[in-house]
C-alpha cells in the first residue's frame, strides 16, 4: 500500500498530471460557481477532453472538477441564495442570512475551510474502507453482484425527494434503454435499428443530454437573468479559527456522517447535507438560531457535503457502483479509458485508485487556497447570465457528443436525451436515478443471468448466499419504508 | 403587455416569477407517462424479434420484457393516482410561458443539429445560438452577436485547436 502511495505521489509530481489536476481544480470552481450547473453537469460536459489525455490525467481531472464543484456550489449559495447544485441548497439556509447581515466574508471562510476539513477526514476514510470493501468484494459472485445492484437501485428509488412513482419510472426507462444494443451473454441483437446501435446507447452522449442539454432547457424556462452579489462588508478572508474551534464535534460529527450517506449509492451529497444539517440543528443548544445564520448548519452542511465526495468513491472504486450521479459518470469515463472499476481495478490496475486518493490528498489543500483567496474572482462568475452561459453549455455539448462517437449519431443521441431528460425534470425526475439505471442495468441483468446459468437453472441461488439475502432483505426494507412512512403520516393526520 | 428592458437588454416579461408546480406541471404529468407508456409498449413489442438461441437458462427476452411491463405498469399508475385522488375529472393546463422558451429552445436544438448537415458546425452553430439568445429575452445587438462570436471562438481555440477534437462537418462527417 505505501509502495502504491509512494508511486501515486511520484505520478503526481508530473507536470502533466499534476496540470491535470490544476485544470480541473478552476474548473470545477468555474461550474460549481456558476449557478444551474452542477458537477455531475461539468463532468459530462469535459468527459470529451479527456479523450486524447493518458487515463490517469483524465481522471485526475474529472475527480477534481468532482470535488472543486461540489464546493464552490457553495458561492452563488451564500452570495446570490442561487444553490449551484442541490447540497448547497442546505448551504443557502444559513450562509444566505450570513451574507445579507454583513458576514459574507466569514461565511465563505467558514464554508471554504469546513469543506477542505470535511474533504480530508473523508479521504482518509476512504483510504480506509475502500481497501476492506475490495477484500469483501472479491469474494463476491454473480449473485452477491446481483444482489447488489438491487440493492443500489432500490436505494435510489427509496431516497428520491421527489415523488416515489416517478423516480421509478425514471429507473425503469434507464433500465429498458440500457437493454439496447448487442447482448454480451449469448450475442442476440436487442433493439438495434441501426449499425450503430450495435454496441448500445453510449455513455457520453446520454450523458450529456440529461444532464447539460436538459438543464439548458430547465434555465430557458426561469429567469433570464442571474442575480448579482452585492457586498456587504468586504470579503476579506479571515480564517475563522475561533468557530471552528467551537465546532470540533460538530466537524467530525458532519465528515463521518457524510461519508457514510456518500457510500450508500444514490444518496449523494444533497442527502448527506441535509442528514447532517438537521442532527447539527438537534444537537445544536440554540437550535432557534438555525435558518437566521447558524455557523453550525454552514459547517454541517459543508463539511457532509465535500465529505460525501470521497464517500460516493468507494462504492465505485471498490465495488463498481456508483455512490452518486457524479461517480456515475466517473465509472462512464473509466470505461472509455478501458478500465473496468471494481476489485480487480486495485489488483490489475493500482496506480488509478491510488492516484485518486493521491490527488485528492493534494488537491484539497490547493482548494482551499484558491477558495480562501480567490473569493473575489468566483463571485464575478455569478453574475454571467444564464442565457449566454446556456448558449456556451450548447455550443461544448455539441462538441462533446459528437467526439464521443466521431459522428452526428452522439449529437442526435444528445438531443434526444437532452428533451427526455426535460421532460423528466417537469415530472420532479432528476436525470441521477436514470444515470444509475442505466450503469446499473447492465450489472443487474448480466449478473442475474450468469448466476442461474453457472448454477444450472437454480433461481433460489440468490438466496443461498447470505451477504446476497441481506443486500435483498436491505433492499426491500428501503423500498418499503417509504410507504410504510406515508401510511403512518396519514394515520397521525386523520387522528 | 407592455415590457420593459434592463441593461442587460433582458425584458421584464422574461423576468416574470414561474407559476407554483401545481399550475405548470398538468400537461408534463399527462404527456411524460403516455409518451413512455408508448415506448414501453413498443419495446415490449419489438422483444419478439430478439433472437433466442436457446443456449442460456434465461432467454435474452425476459429482462427487456420485465423492464417494458414496469416502465408502462408504473406509467399507468402514474396517470391514474391524480384521477383517484380528484374522484375523477382532472383538468390539463396548457404550457405557460416559461415552457414554452424551453420548448422553443429544443427545437432550436433540433434545428441546429439538421442544419450542421448542410452547414457544417460553425454557421449552424452561430444560427442557434443567436436564436437561444433571442428565446433567453436578449435583444441588444451586441449580445446576440458578441456572445455567440466569443462562444465559438473560445471552441476554435481550445477544441479546435489545442485538444484537436474533430468537429461536425456540413454533410456529417467530421
Amino acid at each position: 500500500m505505501i509502495q502504491h502511495f509512494a508511486d501515486a505521489f511520484a505520478t503526481l509530481s508530473q507536470l502533466h498530471v499534476f496540470g491535470a489536476l490544476l485544470i480541473g481544480i478552476l474548473l470545477g470552481y468555474f461550474v460549481g460557481a456558476l449557478p444551474g450547473m452542477t458537477s455531475s453537469m461539468g463532468m459530462a460536459l469535459l468527459i470529451p477532453v479527456t479523450f486524447n489525455m493518458d487515463p490517469i490525467s483524465a481522471i485526475v481531472m474529472l475527480v477534481a472538477i468532482y470535488m472543486a464543484a461540489d464546493y464552490a456550489a457553495s458561492i452563488p449559495a451564500i452570495l446570490v441564495n442561487a444553490p449551484g447544485q442541490p447540497a448547497a441548497a442546505v448551504t443557502a439556509l444559513e450562509g444566505y442570512p450570513m451574507f445579507q447581515a454583513g458576514r459574507g466574508a466569514e461565511a465563505l471562510s467558514l464554508s471554504i475551510s469546513s469543506s477542505a476539513i470535511g474533504a480530508l477526514m473523508s479521504v482518509v476514510f476512504l483510504v480506509v474502507t475502500a481497501q476492506a470493501m475490495v477484500t469483501v468484494a472479491l469474494s463476491f459472485g454473480p449473485a452477491e453482484y446481483f444482489a447488489l445492484a438491487v440493492f443500489g437501485l432500490s436505494l435510489v428509488a427509496a431516497l428520491s425527494t421527489g415523488n416515489m412513482i416517478a423516480t421509478l419510472m425514471g429507473l425503469f426507462f434507464g433500465l429498458l434503454v440500457v437493454t439496447i444494443g448487442i447482448d454480451r451473454i449469448s450475442g442476440s441483437m436487442r433493439f438495434v435499428w441501426t449499425d450503430q446501435m450495435i454496441d448500445g446507447i453510449p455513455f457520453v452522449p446520454a450523458m450529456i443530454g440529461l444532464f447539460a442539454l436538459s438543464e439548458v432547457l430547465s434555465l430557458a424556462e426561469r429567469d433570464a437573468s442571474s442575480g448579482v452579489a452585492r457586498i456587504k462588508g468586504g470579503l476579506k478572508a479571515v480564517m475563522p479559527w475561533r468557530i471552528l474551534g467551537k465546532n470540533k464535534v460538530n466537524l467530525l460529527r458532519s465528515g463521518v456522517m457524510g461519508y457514510v450517506v456518500g457510500v450508500i449509492p444514490g444518496a449523494g451529497s444533497a442527502i448527506a447535507s441535509l442528514v447532517s444539517y438537521a442532527v447539527a440543528k438537534r444537537a445544536s443548544k440554540d437550535p432557534e438560531r438555525f435558518g437566521h445564520g447558524a455557523e453550525e448548519g454552514l459547517i454541517a452542511s459543508e463539511t457532509a457535503n465535500n465529505a460525501s465526495v470521497s464517500g460516493s468513491l468507494a462504492p465505485m472504486l471498490a465495488l463498481g457502483v456508483p455512490g452518486s450521479a457524479s461517480a456515475a459518470i466517473l465509472i462512464g469515463a473509466l470505461t472509455i479509458h478501458g478500465l473496468q472499476p471494481g476489485p480487480l481495478l486495485f489488483q490489475r490496475n493500482p496506480e488509478i485508485p491510488y492516484a485518486i486518493f493521491a490527488s485528492l490528498l493534494v488537491g484539497v489543500p490547493i482548494m482551499f487556497l484558491l477558495g480562501f483567496f480567490g473569493g473575489r474572482l468566483w463571485i464575478r462568475l455569478t453574475m454571467i447570465p444564464s442565457s449566454v452561459l446556456s448558449a456556451a453549455v450548447v455550443a461544448i455539448c455539441i462538441v462533446g457528443a459528437y467526439a464521443s462517437s466521431n459522428s452526428m449519431y452522439g449529437v442526435y443521441l444528445a438531443v434526444i436525451f437532452g428533451v427526455a431528460g426535460y421532460g423528466f425534470r417537469k415530472i420532479g425526475v432528476h436525470p441521477g436515478p436514470i444515470v444509475l439505471a442505466l450503469v446499473l442495468g447492465e450489472l443487474l441483468e448480466s449478473n442475474f443471468r450468469r448466476a442461474v446459468q453457472v448454477s444450472g437453472g437454480n433461481y433460489f441461488v440468490f438466496f443461498q448466499s447470505p451477504i446476497a439475502v441481506a443486500l435483498l432483505l436491505v433492499a426491500v426494507v428501503s423500498l418499503l419504508a417509504p410507504l410504510m412512512r406515508r401510511r403512518v403520516w396519514r394515520r397521525d393526520a386523520r387522528s | 403587455m407592455s415590457s420593459r428592458r434592463d441593461r442587460n437588454g433582458i425584458t421584464s416579461s422574461a423576468r416574470k416569477a414561474p407559476v407554483s408546480d401545481d399550475e405548470e406541471t398538468k400537461i408534463w404529468h399527462f404527456a411524460i407517462p403516455v409518451f413512455l407508456l408508448i415506448m414501453a409498449a413498443g419495446f415490449f413489442a419489438a422483444s419478439w424479434g430478439i433472437d433466442d438461441y436457446g443456449t442460456d437458462r434465461v432467454s435474452p427476452r425476459i429482462f427487456p420484457r420485465v423492464f417494458a411491463i414496469l416502465l408502462g405498469g408504473s406509467a399507468v399508475f402514474f396517470m391514474l393516482v391524480p384521477l383517484l385522488n380528484a374522484g375523477g375529472g382532472v383538468g390539463i393546463r396548457g404550457f405557460v410561458t416559461g415552457e414554452k422558451r424551453a420548448l422553443g429552445s429544443a427545437l432550436v436544438l433540433f434545428a441546429i443539429v439538421v442544419t450542421i448537415f448542410f452547414t457544417g458546425f460553425y454557421p449552424a452553430t452561430f444560427l442557434g445560438l443567436v436564436l437561444l439568445l433571442l428565446i433567453g429575452g436578449n435583444r441588444k445587438p451586441h449580445v446576440l452577436i458578441g456572445a455567440p462570436v466569443l462562444i465559438l471562438l473560445f471552441v476554435f481555440v481550445v477544441f479546435d485547436s489545442l485538444l484537436q477534437i474533430p468537429l461536425p462537418e456540413w454533410g456529417g462527417g467530421g
